[in-house]
């Protein structure tokens, strides 16, 4: 029983000594961390969890385009998930200005600078398998699928899964479970 | 019983050891894949930073009852969220707080990786309460089995005890009686068809076997026995009747016949009488006592008698009417019978008597068989018959012998007696003349007159030599016991002889012990011996001496004569003690002597309880020894 009990600690910290080497994007727990730090990580994270159909990811295809629209410069720690390797493909982040360039992104944050052009955002991506976050009120019942919230200065985020549905895009029931779900 | 419920505890102990030991691998790999399933569905909230969310997916764990604590960490090693039995949700516990419980506790930690990336840990830990429980469980079905078993085996034992181990046990029971009182006709009893009833036909079997040979031993020992005692019998010095009727007995004993007779045939053969008997009542034999058959009318004795060979007779083939005794014999009961068999008794080719046998009693008929057995009985008592009669005859012989001896012992000493008195009277008056009593004798009358006197002691020695030797042999010879002193005798006996020894120019030395104890005996008797042994010593020497020793050891005075003479053959060493004999009958003219001196000697130092004896080889001389007791305090028996 001590042994057993002994072998578990060893397993532990040198599974813990692991992580420390491996490095770690963001540090969720520090509270010093830029909010843009921690939208970068959850962006990260939210590929992890989301399905895109076959159209618009093909097997083939090595990279998913991460877009951001608007936000100059406080959007800047976005582009540490640059490069970053999900599933297999690496991340590539766009800057884009025009509404257009939307259709080529496999996700669109869209900051809340750009609140004024986000019915046309909107109307531009109907129908195309686009995960939307933003950061805005109004971005949910806009028709996007992720929103970033801020509760007790801590970042959560709000989810319309019927939006994701008709985006075609399948979302992780763990993504849901940690989100606040909102119907439309 | 014990046997059965070691394996039972073993194989019981085996197995619960196993489930213990698989159930507990088994829990550890529940434990783990719990902890996967709860480290995948905390990917997101570690993904996304949500302790609450983790601490929420810990939560889940309340449905398992074993689990005691789990913790989440973020990669660097700070706990995350963590689940505790029966506490509070704890959204942001405290450093401490996820530390393994200790003892008793089996705990499991894992990495959680999400496509390929460790983000955390998981770490659950768990009670052994239901490994416990199950050892409980285990335990309790356990006792439950032992005893249950237990019971059924006993029961079974106490089945099983009627139908195997009862009749082993009964089988045990009579190998043991017989062994004890080595009886061999106990059998032991069958109650079933099965192996042990196999087992206990075979054990009967066996004692049937042994049975049969112990009979077969016990009859041949016993027949060994009477022949053995049969021969010791003979042996003894016992009357003829006496031999013949254990003769007798010792063949009832062997043969299954009623009645035996022995009649012996008279001096002359012309008659018989019946000598000795078996199985006859006392009143039965006395019909047969004092009583003479004439040979002729002894009927199938007679025939037995002339044709030397043994009569049978029995239901089939009956003594036929002229066979049979006839008045005033006919009341002879033993031997108006069918059953009845006459053997004639032949020893060294003579008939001696007859031997008869019959089963008048008891009706049985009389086997050939025993009728050669009886034949070896007969040949005994034939020879015992023939012998008796042989040691009568030599018995009577001694007898006569005897007294003849006697009267010859008298005659001499009478003679002896009646010679002495005119030889006395011849001797006195021949030493009276030679005195000159009766004036001067003429020197050639004094020469004749010395012969005279010379032959005339010489003649009253052997008077007196017959004398003793007469009186000896017809036990009459008294010694007188008195103190003496051995050394002085020794001294007499060659002061006495010395002149004659050195007339032949003989060296004559006494060699006496300086400290010889006192001697008690006949000194004149021994004197005697000495005198006669150191006379004769002389006597036998033409050249060289004549040594006289005397010793005591043990009791005992040993005195020995030697002399350098011509030596005794060892096939006279023992004539010459006997009596009138000379180890060379030609020198009794030469040397003169009565061939009595050795004789007397020995009765002598016989009635002191001595012993003499001669060690002496043809040319080397000869040495006379003899031991005599230092206290003689009676005369020994005559000899």
């Amino acid at each position: 029983m001590m042994a057993a009990r002994r072998l578990t600690r060893v397993l532990a910290a040198s599974l813990l000594a692991a992580g420390v080497q491996a490095g770690s994007p963001v540090d969720v727990q520090s509270q010093t961390v830029h909010e843009y730090e921690i939208k970068a990580a959850f962006l990260y994270n939210f590929v992890k969890f989301v399905e895109w159909p076959k159209e618009a990811l093909p097997e083939a295809s090595d990279t998913i385009t991460v877009c951001v629209l608007g936000g100059e410069p406080s959007v800047e720690p976005l582009e540490s998930i640059q490069g970053k390797i999900v599933r297999g493909r690496r991340l590539s982040l766009r800057r884009i200005r025009a509404i257009k360039d939307v259709e080529s992104c496999h996700v669109l944050f869209i900051s809340s600078s750009e609140e004024s052009r986000l019915p046309q955002v909107m109307q531009n991506l109907h129908g195309s398998a686009v995960l939307t976050v933003g950061e805005m009120d109004r971005f949910i019942a806009s028709g996007g699928i992720i929103n970033f919230v801020v509760e007790r200065n801590k970042v959560r985020f709000e989810i319309n899964p019927t939006s994701a549905e008709r985006a075609r895009l399948k979302l992780s029931s763990q993504l849901l479970g940690l989100a606040r779900v909102v119907r439309q | 019983m014990i046997t059965s419920t070691v394996t039972l505890l073993l194989a019981g102990g085996a197995y619960v050891t196993y489930d213990l030991v698989t159930s507990r691998r088994a829990m550890a790999r529940d434990l783990l894949i719990l902890a996967e399933i709860i480290g995948t569905n905390s990917t997101g909230a570690l993904a996304f930073d949500d302790p609450k969310a983790g601490a929420a997916t810990l939560a889940s764990l309340q449905a398992e009852e074993h689990i005691v604590s789990a913790c989440l960490y973020v990669k660097g090693g700070t706990l995350f969220a963590a689940y505790h039995r029966g506490r509070a949700r704890t959204d942001a516990p405290g450093g401490d707080e996820c530390r393994l419980s200790g003892a008793g506790h089996l705990a499991v930690a894992r990495p959680i990786v999400f496509d390929g990336e460790a983000i955390g840990i998981i770490s659950i830990e768990s009670d052994l309460r239901a490994f416990y429980s199950r050892l409980m469980r285990y335990a309790s079905i356990g006792v439950v089995v032992m005893l249950a078993s237990s019971v059924v085996g006993w029961l079974l034992s106490i089945k099983l005890q009627r139908v195997i181990s009862g009749p082993m046990l009964h089988l045990v029971q009579t190998a043991r009686t017989v062994s004890d009182r080595m009886d061999y006709s106990v059998r032991a009893v069958k109650r079933t068809e099965d192996e042990v009833g196999l087992l206990i036909d075979s054990f009967n079997q066996m004692l049937t076997q042994i049975e049969k040979r112990d009979a077969a031993l016990t009859t041949l020992s016993n027949n060994l026995d009477q022949l053995y005692r049969l021969s010791t019998a003979m042996q003894e010095p016992l009357s003829l009747r006496e031999h013949l009727t254990r003769v007798l007995e010792a063949a009832r004993q062997v043969v299954a016949i009623d009645r035996f007779s022995v009649w012996a045939l008279a001096p002359g053969g012309d008659r018989v009488s019946a000598l000795a008997g078996a199985g006859f009542a006392t009143d039965e034999w006395k019909d047969f006592e004092n009583i003479e058959i004439p040979l002729v009318e002894a009927g199938a004795m007679y025939k037995a008698y002339l044709e030397g060979a043994p009569l049978v007779f029995n239901e089939e083939n009956p003594l036929p009417p002229e066979l049979r005794l006839r008045p005033p014999y006919a009341d002879l009961q033993a031997i108006r019978t069918t059953r009845f068999i006459v053997i004639p008794m032949i020893a060294r080719g003579q008939t001696v008597g007859l031997f008869t046998a019959d089963n008048k009693r008891s009706r049985e008929p009389i086997l050939s068989s025993t009728v050669d057995l009886l034949q070896i009985f007969v040949s005994h008592a034939a020879v015992a018959i023939e012998n008796a009669r042989l040691f009568h005859e030599i018995e009577d012989k001694g007898r006569q012998l005897e007294i003849a001896s006697r009267h010859k012992s008298q005659f001499l000493a009478n003679m002896s007696h009646e010679l002495r008195t005119p030889l006395n009277a011849v001797l006195g008056y021949t030493e009276l003349i030679l005195d000159d009593i009766f004036g001067e004798v003429p020197p050639q009358i004094r020469d004749t007159l010395e012969r005279t006197r010379s032959s005339g002691l010489h003649l009253l020695g052997l008077i007196n030599d017959v004398l003793d030797l007469s009186k000896i042999e017809a036990g009459h010879l008294v010694l007188s016991l008195g103190e003496y002193s051995m050394g002085e005798v020794v001294h007499t006996a060659v002061s006495s002889l010395r002149s004659l020894a050195e007339e032949k120019h003989l060296t004559l030395k006494p060699v006496a012990a300086p400290y010889l104890p006192p001697g008690k005996g006949d000194e004149r008797r021994i004197a005697q011996v000495l005198l006669n042994l150191v006379g004769n010593a002389i006597k036998f020497t033409e050249v060289g001496q004549v040594t006289v020793e005397a010793t005591a050891a043990d009791g005992s005075f040993v005195v020995s004569v030697s002399d350098t003479g011509s030596g005794i053959s060892p096939a006279n060493q023992q004539k010459i003690f006997e009596e009138f004999q000379q180890a060379d009958s030609s020198s009794t003219r030469k040397k003169g002597g009565t061939g009595l001196g050795l004789s007397i000697a020995r009765r002598i130092i016989a009635l002191h309880g001595g012993r003499i004896w001669v060690e002496s080889s043809p040319g080397h001389g000869s040495t006379f020894r003899f031991t005599l007791p230092v206290r003689v305090e009676a005369q020994e028996e005559s000899r």
